[in-house]
């Protein structure tokens, strides 16, 4: 192999798999400065390269496959062995206890069952996740959103019983609210409820209906008033004023 | 599953330009590989696998709507690195690294990121190993060339 090959090898493949490029390396002083240039031009490509990972990324995709998978054993689909297997390891890996789902429970219950199972550990997330990603889940679901709220730190579409829903938390101060809105489904009214420790309202808004639940209800007048704005506009835009 | 979602965030993240977007992509990359688990023989494979169904599940995006045009290059990126000099350093490369065009871009990011040889490639993208090797290549020159000529643009103006 002669210099020009090796070069043209080493910018193709500067890790030198190629025999014949290594034994070149060693008998040619030029080859090596050139070498010793594309590792440190490599280090610099893959620190570049290297881009943040957002935060809570691994666990946002495991409770979406737990969730995803919850769904489809409720279906009856048949699983093979690998993928029972996977998924009891996925169950662990979260340190989740799953509890059976109630049937005919009512919109509350369901939202209580499902944060206080599936999604526990989103209660911990803490940082906002970006806007898009939050209109994109709507958007799946069906709905526009005219403003995006501040503080989501969570966002996923979620099964709740038969319910289509946009499942997401919003803290406040230190407390996490759990913030759903689900979609296709008109409650006949404003009701709070309580269920154990934790208080919750459901709001007829737009299409839909936002159920909020948390230990205490202290931020639910504001976080309505976020998400009416949000999904219906501000008043005046609601109403057609100019 | 924890082993592989940075890589493949990474992965998305050069290929798409747009971290939402990327994040998507991995969620229903692994949402897919979970439901035809059965067809992975071996997990050492796991890596390569997953990076098709997400190179797959983009080009599907790509088709049903148009993606968002957003130049790489405009785009925030993040830092990672642990000082300003480092930070400096690569946002000039990742800004360049931006300006390439997918076809060079797309089989850098594979070798260097994901530590895939030129065959395996060469597999993954549907083309001749010697493409990936020319790609590459010229992908590393234009890079090259693209930061020397913002270190002179920085000689002209006196900075350091």
């Amino acid at each position: 192999m002669d210099c020009l090959e090796f070069r043209r090898l080493l910018g193709s493949d500067p890790r030198l798999a190629d025999a014949a490029a290594r034994e070149h390396l060693e008998s040619c002083p030029r080859c090596q400065d050139a070498y010793a240039r594309a590792q440190a031009f490599e280090a610099r490509l893959a620190q570049a390269m290297a881009v943040a990972l957002p935060e809570g990324l691994a666990d946002r995709i495991l409770l979406n496959q737990l969730t995803t998978e919850r769904r489809r054993r409720a279906s009856g689909f048949r699983y093979g062995w690998i993928a029972l297997a996977a998924a009891a390891s996925l169950a662990i890996a979260i340190g989740i206890v799953r509890n059976q789902r109630s049937v005919g429970a009512s919109l509350p219950d369901l939202v209580v069952e499902h944060v206080n199972g599936e999604e526990r550990s989103a209660l911990q997330l803490r940082k906002p996740v970006p806007s898009q990603l939050v209109e994109r889940a709507f958007a799946d679901r069906g709905v526009r959103l005219v403003s995006v709220p501040a503080g989501i730190s969570y966002v996923q579409k979620c099964p709740v019983g038969e319910y289509r829903t946009v499942h997401m938390v919003m803290p406040q101060g230190d407390q996490p609210v759990t913030v759903m809105y689900v979609t296709h489904y008109h409650a006949p009214g404003p009701e709070s409820f309580e269920r154990g420790v934790l208080r919750g309202r459901e709001v007829p808004i737009a299409g839909g209906t936002l159920v909020m639940v948390a230990a205490n209800d202290a931020s639910f007048d504001a976080l309505e008033h976020t998400w009416r704005d949000a999904l219906e506009g501000p008043p005046q835009i609601a109403a057609g004023s100019p | 599953m924890r082993a592989h979602s940075g890589e493949l965030y990474r992965y998305a993240y050069w290929l798409c330009g747009e971290s939402a977007l990327a994040q998507d992509l991995v969620q229903e990359t692994f949402l897919r590989a979970w439901r035809s688990l059965d067809s992975l023989r071996e997990t050492v494979a796991a890596k390569a696998w997953l990076t098709t169904i997400l190179r797959r599940e983009h080009a599907r995006l790509f088709e049903r709507k148009p993606m968002p045009t957003v130049d790489l290059v405009d785009l925030d990126l993040m830092d990672t690195g642990p000082g300003p000099e480092r930070t400096g350093e690569d946002a000039v490369m990742r800004a360049a690294i931006g300006k390439l065009e997918p076809k060079y871009r797309e089989p850098l990011v594979l070798q260097v990121l994901g530590g895939f040889s030129c065959e395996e490639i060469a597999s993954q993208l549907g083309i001749t190993e010697a493409a990936v090797m020319t790609q590459v290549f010229r992908a590393r020159q234009k890079l090259k060339s693209m930061i020397e000529g913002e270190h002179r643009e920085a000689e002209i103006h006196g900075l350091p």
